[in-house]
């Protein structure tokens, strides 16, 4: 899968449990600026983006997300040869 | 930046440096809440609990990250379904209590650290000391039911040793082979082995222990993950004199990978225990929404002493 597959995807995960128009995302996009993003909400779309790709995260990888950049690499090195 | 004294307290330093180059949303926001509140007293209490861990195989850090992710994955669930994850005991005893990767894995390492690292545990082990401890006053001999880290058990140990009171046995039992080698390894660091007696037992079946023997008891986060609790709480009370007080705590709406029986309310709780032959001395409720209002996280916890008819 291309990086430009898993923004996608992962644009429309963002959009979907945070309620928000995936246009205002970027890489560097952070919890602080995104209303409801609190630790349950963070495990939602871990959850959400564990499921979509297959894939799955450990606890110091999942505290280690810190802006939805980080989460696009990690899904990227994850997904290679899927 | 968190700021501690580095030669006074050199477990928190390393402990907080490494999980604040993390998403400061999991445990450092709480860490420095409670190292604003309470000062000294707070890091204290996480130095002796990194120090009582230390016997684990597994990095503090990630123990305590899988054990918060792990049951954050939990509540993310209960919010989807409205329901726990588990209902049959057989099979949480398979999944988690009999088994090694998850008890030595992360379990009792991760909730023994979540008395230091997750504000609502910080707040009950508090209560415990402040209203439970003192009613074990010059008391001979106890009875913890479900253990797991033996955290409980160190903290009646270390008051009977600093009170220099003569001979105070502790008496535990758990399902798990696994708490009982953790705690065991736990509590030989600092007390003679003749002080404790620890055992593997299910508090579903009769207990060995003669009626009226007992002078203070603990069932700490456990009538949760039994089928019949008021079952449980009358084998307790079998065992206890008339007088003596039993240390409650018990969560709703919270749901985790061993948690199986649920409750409409704190008054349902409330009112099982005392069905059972007990009065409530004190309590205190607390919920994650009252140390993180944004929280989506529903847990309300029961935190109480009851006394013995
Ligand atoms: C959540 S831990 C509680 C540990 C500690 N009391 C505390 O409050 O942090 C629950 C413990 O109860 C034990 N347990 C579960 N079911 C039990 C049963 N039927 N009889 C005895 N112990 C049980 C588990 O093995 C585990 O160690």
């Amino acid at each position: 899968m291309n990086r430009n597959e898993i923004v996608f995807q992962l644009n429309t995960i963002f959009a979907d449990i945070f309620n928000i128009d995936k246009s205002t995302l970027t890489d560097k996009t952070s919890a602080k600026d995104v209303d409801g993003w609190d630790s349950v909400a963070h495990v939602m779309l871990i959850t959400s983006i564990e499921k979509k790709f297959a894939i799955r995260f450990t606890g110091r990888e999942i505290a280690g997300f810190k802006t939805v950049g980080d989460l696009i690499d990690a899904v990227e090195k994850k997904t290679i040869g899927k | 930046m968190i700021n501690i004294d580095q030669k006074q307290f050199p477990r928190s330093s390393v402990f907080i440096g490494e999980l604040e180059s993390l998403n400061d949303r999991f445990i450092v926001a709480q860490i420095k809440t409670m190292l604003n509140n309470f000062g000294d007293e707070y890091v204290t209490f996480l130095e002796k609990v990194l120090f009582l861990a230390n016997t684990s195989k597994v990095s503090p850090v990630d123990s305590i990250l899988d054990y918060t992710t792990v049951f954050l994955r939990e509540q993310v669930r209960f919010q989807q379904t409205d329901s726990y994850s588990h209902e049959s005991f057989d099979e949480v005893y398979d999944e988690v209590y009999n088994n090694p990767d998850v008890m030595e894995g992360f379990y009792l390492d991760g909730l023994l650290l979540t008395q230091a690292c997750w504000e609502i545990h910080y707040h009950i082990h508090r209560f415990f000391c402040n209203h439970f401890l003192p009613r074990c006053k010059g008391k001979a001999q106890g009875l913890e039911i479900g253990f797991g880290h033996g955290l409980y058990l160190y903290e009646i140990l270390q008051q009977c040793q600093n009170k220099g009171w003569a001979r105070c046995v502790i008496y535990g039992l758990d399902i798990s082979e696994y708490s009982l080698k953790y705690a065991t390894r736990l509590l030989k660091q600092s007390f003679s082995e003749d002080l404790f007696i620890l055992k593997i037992g299910d508090i579903q079946n009769e207990l060995n222990f003669p009626e009226q023997s007992m002078e203070f008891g603990l069932m700490a986060e456990v009538i949760e993950h039994i089928h019949s609790p008021d079952q449980a709480l009358l084998r307790m009370r079998h065992c206890l004199k008339s007088d003596s007080p039993l240390y409650v705590v018990t969560p709703m709406n919270s749901n985790a990978v061993d948690h199986i029986t649920n409750f409409q309310s704190i008054d349902e709780i409330e009112k099982l225990i005392i069905s059972t032959g007990f009065v409530l001395e004190t309590k205190e409720v607390f919920s994650v929404k009252q140390f993180q209002p944004e929280s989506k996280d529903r847990t309300e916890t029961l935190c109480a002493v009851f006394r013995a008819l």
